[in-house]
């Protein structure tokens, strides 16, 4: 197999000379100009090396083609000047390697979570510290619901009340005695729910599914632990996985993709392998021109935790990347599942594991199907992108890529350990060796790092966790990722994170491995391009790459570190298109 | 939900290699003599003789002995939602878990409405076993699996000596303390043993004979009783928990004494045992009839009072 140098543009450039390709409605976009379009900004950061700040850049037919002073772009022909932004600072459009679509859940239902959550039209979710203010804001929905519907929320997370009682039914209770509420927690494998819903679904104390929490009595006291026991609720359920897993979910993403000024994000977990029929309709909205980002997308090969024909779903994938991707919508690799997440102890660890709590640790493929699953998709040139949070994971996932590079020397691979948050300095030394990259999800900083300090890793390696600073030392390609869903998409909160390094209690997780402004914008564009082998096309601001662009009211490089997070993001350019996120 | 009887359910699990698929094939092969429905881990991996196979359209494998098997394509709790709500569902559901899955947390998906639990069993390959069970990193993984069965198959025996074979047994009751321990070479172990399918016709037939027609099977003792008074829950517990440990199953449907209105069904499998509450008797006949089945040899257990 031979990956195209130029996948999209080639194609494009097919379109201009006759028949029509497959890239279906998205060409107008790019042939809607006649002339040149300069774009003049107050500051343009390019994170190009040789020619890092610039005032004016040049695009035609979605690309650039030439950066620098007004001049210099207006030496390359005709042209109509756009200066919309001669106030704003343009920095490459922000690349999300490690995205889900699923972020579009918290506009869809109601949000519970801890911190605000930015939604699509640019407001931000009510944040709910207290159970006073969860009581409040479900009595405000109830009031809103017509009568015999249920009250389905998301996101609650109970790790954030830990001097509260355990939330059980008698709370929600609270809220109605005769509405069935269902609130599912944040890490999806719990539910809280009330009396009445207990009562709708039959749910009793001679239920005999695991995972139905009682009372002292025996009677259920409103917690549904794990799939089994959810799955009681079959009406909230089935209404959630509906919700989560139709199309509509995508133009959502991509509005919030536009607010925080990610051009390129991605879905890492596509089912375009498992459900080939889903293809299409995404197709549809991601390639129109009202969608204002690009979607790379990272499909596994079978449900987390089972295994599959994987040579058989090597070429199925191949056939997705080479045949049925555009220049908006991308198959570019494989993701793989190998553990679970460090707050719910189902990461796997190396001793000395967990600092409290049980470990719940789960191996999610056994070494040697890894190695199987990975020789065919290293076989066929394919990247492939493993969820490991724990160091136990990352060890299996290391071993594989040694096993199967001994055999097949692919040198330019970029697997990537997504996640990464515990990998060890050792780890990253063989990583920096074989070529793999590393994902890491700083945003856990700011958003669990006072509870993995103090309840998970315990101090030392709570310091040591999203080891920035070891990574790049031992020549391992980086960027990070907010796992949207999650945490919300949004680059200038993971570089805020990468540089600050400080958490809601004030504590400086990591001081060493603190990165500088210019390494955490290098990790939120170019790196992230570089680990979907797409740093030939985005990820900076120079003539022959795409015109995707992120507009800010200041500079990342320029303000004051503790303010990054801050700046306003007006919106973006993709491929010369300029969309503006919705000014609340 | 019908209130069709709730579909069985057995879950196969054991770590990669171990000879799940072999046994799944097995199975396949040799069918349950009811409708029953087997959810693969790796569709691909499925080897049957053709003649056996009556459809196939590359999801979902038909064949002549009643059995289906097809792959997962969403989450088990979408698929067995699905399966539950067929127009015509299967009787008996087989769940192949990945190497490595804990059977244990897959089993309680059995023990949703219109489900019951059958049994857990897990592959174990003799020559590996303990090694993997101390490995760092996947050690847990395999000592979990083992701690969820209900029925141990030792495989590939034949690759050990008879004193490394003794050792393991040993080592095996330590690690699997509830299970029935049954030796296997290429995964070959009775049908009856792992789903307790046979044990459900006598239940049907009785008052019946003490041997099944399926000569294969034959040399497994079986005994069956039934009880016209209800019986006291401490006197069935402590019977139970007296039994040899050839004792491989029992199953039945029970008139307990505290609780008179209702039928209950027994299960053991192994030496665990679930009594749960059924439907109310209604106008059939309250009665307690148990079956139990034993390793070859072993000698009739005496009756409970």
């Amino acid at each position: 197999m031979s990956r195209p140098v130029w996948p999209g543009l080639s194609r494009f450039r097919r379109r201009e000379a006759g028949p029509p390709t497959n890239l279906g409605d998205c060409t107008a976009v790019y042939n809607r100009t006649v002339s040149n379009t300069i774009f003049t900004a107050r500051n343009i950061v390019t994170m190009n090396p040789a020619n890092p700040e610039a005032t004016a850049v040049a695009v035609r037919d979605g690309m650039i083609i030439a950066v620098g002073s007004f001049e210099e772009c207006a030496s390359w022909g005709e042209h109509e000047v756009d200066d919309r932004f001669a106030d704003k600072v343009l920095v490459p459009g922000f690349v999300e390697a490690h995205g889900h679509t699923m972020d579009a859940l918290a506009a869809m239902v109601p949000h519970l979570g801890y911190y605000p959550y930015p939604l699509a039209d640019g407001t931000l979710t009510e944040p709910i510290q207290s159970y006073e203010a969860l009581v409040a804001k479900l009595r405000a929905i109830d009031a809103q619901l017509p009568e015999g519907e249920q009250l389905l929320a998301n996101g609650f997370d109970p790790i954030f009340f830990p001097n509260e009682e355990r939330l059980d039914k008698r709370l929600l209770d609270e809220v109605s005695a005769t509405r069935p509420i269902f609130i599912r927690h944040a890490s999806g494998h719990l539910a809280t729910v009330n009396s009445a819903l207990l009562a709708a679904e039959g749910i009793t104390r001679d239920s005999v599914t695991p995972g139905v929490g009682r009372d002292p009595d025996g009677e259920p006291n409103g917690e549904l632990q794990e799939a089994p026991a959810m799955s009681l609720a079959t009406y909230a359920m089935g209404t959630l996985m509906a919700k989560a897993s139709g199309p509509g979910v995508v133009m959502i993403h991509g509005e919030m993709c536009r607010n925080a000024g990610v051009t390129t994000s991605t879905e890492l977990v596509g089912v375009f392998l498992l459900m080939p029929h889903a293809r299409e309709p995404w197709e549809q909205i991601i390639n129109s021109d009202e969608f204002p980002a690009r979607m790379v997308m990272y499909n596994v090969p079978a449900m987390p935790g089972s295994t599959a024909d994987y040579p058989a779903v090597a070429k199925a994938a191949v056939d997705l990347r080479d045949n049925h991707s555009s220049l908006k919508l991308r198959n570019q690799g494989i993701k793989l599942v190998l553990d679970g997440s460090i707050q719910g102890w189902t990461a796997v660890m190396l001793p000395p594991g967990y600092y409290t709590g049980d470990d719940h640790g789960l191996l999610l493929n056994t070494p040697e199907d890894l190695v199987d699953a990975l020789r065919a998709f290293h076989a066929q040139k394919l990247n492939v992108h493993v969820h490991c949070n724990g160091n136990g994971a990352v060890e299996v996932f290391i071993n594989a890529v040694e096993e199967v590079l001994r055999a097949d020397a692919w040198l330019d691979h970029r697997h990537v350990v997504q996640h990464s948050q515990t990998t060890t300095a050792a780890q990253y030394r063989r990583m920096g060796r074989l070529g793999l990259c590393a994902n890491i999800f700083t945003n856990h900083i700011w958003y669990w790092g006072d509870q993995h300090y103090e309840l998970t890793m315990g101090p030392e390696r709570a310091r040591g966790m999203w080891a920035c600073r070891t990574a790049l030392s031992n020549g391992v390609a980086l960027s990070f990722h907010s796992d949207s869903g999650v945490t919300p998409i949004g680059h200038l909160h993971t570089m805020w994170c990468a540089v600050n390094r400080v958490t809601p209690q004030g504590r400086v997780l990591g001081e060493y491995e603190k990165l500088t402004p210019y390494e955490a914008l290098h990790a939120a564009t170019i790196g992230g391009a570089f680990q979907l082998h797409m740093d030939h096309e985005i990820g900076s601001i120079e003539a022959g790459k795409l015109a995707d662009f992120a507009v800010l009211d200041d500079s990342p490089l320029d303000v004051d570190p503790m303010a990054i997070r801050d700046i306003s993001v007006w919106g973006t350019v993709v491929g010369g298109v300029v969309y503006e996120a919705p000014k609340p | 939900m019908t209130d069709s009887a709730p579909i069985a359910v057995t879950v196969i699990g054991g770590y990669l290699g171990a000879g799940k698929t072999t046994l799944v094939n097995h199975l396949l092969r040799v069918g349950t003599g009811r409708r029953t429905t087997v959810l693969v881990n790796d569709f691909g991996s499925i080897a049957i003789d053709q003649d056996l196979i009556v459809s196939n359209d590359g999801a979902m494998i038909g064949l002549a002995n009643g059995c289906v098997c097809c792959g997962l394509s969403g989450t088990l709790m979408e698929t067995m939602s699905a399966i539950r709500n067929q127009p015509d569902p299967p009787e008996y559901l087989v769940i192949e878990a990945s190497g490595v899955a804990d059977p244990g947390p897959i089993s309680h998906h059995a023990l949703t409405p219109g489900y019951r639990l059958d049994g857990v069993v897990v592959v174990a390959d003799a020559e590996t076993v303990r090694r993997r069970s101390a490995d760092r990193v996947v050690g847990r993984t395999v000592q979990r699996q083992l701690r969820a069965a209900e029925v141990l198959v030792l495989n590939k025996l034949d690759l050990v000596d008879a004193d490394a074979a003794h050792a393991l047994q040993q080592w095996a009751r330590t690690m699997a303390p509830d299970a029935v321990i049954l030796d296997a070479v290429e995964a070959q172990v009775p049908v009856q043993l792992l789903l307790g399918v046979h044990a459900d016709s006598a239940l049907a037939r009785l008052p019946a004979v003490d041997t099944f027609a399926d000569e294969s099977h034959a040399h497994h003792e079986t005994w069956s009783w039934i009880f016209d008074a209800p019986i006291r829950r401490d006197a069935l517990e402590s019977w139970i928990a007296g039994m040899d440990e050839s004792v491989v199953r029992a199953k039945g449907i029970v008139w307990l004494a505290d609780d008179p209105e209702r039928r209950y069904t027994l299960q053991v499998v192994g030496r665990r045992c679930r009594l749960v509450a059924d439907r109310p008797w209604g106008d059939t006949p309250r009665q307690t009839r148990i079956v139990v089945i034993a390793l070859p040899g072993a000698s009739r257990p005496s009756a409970p009072y």
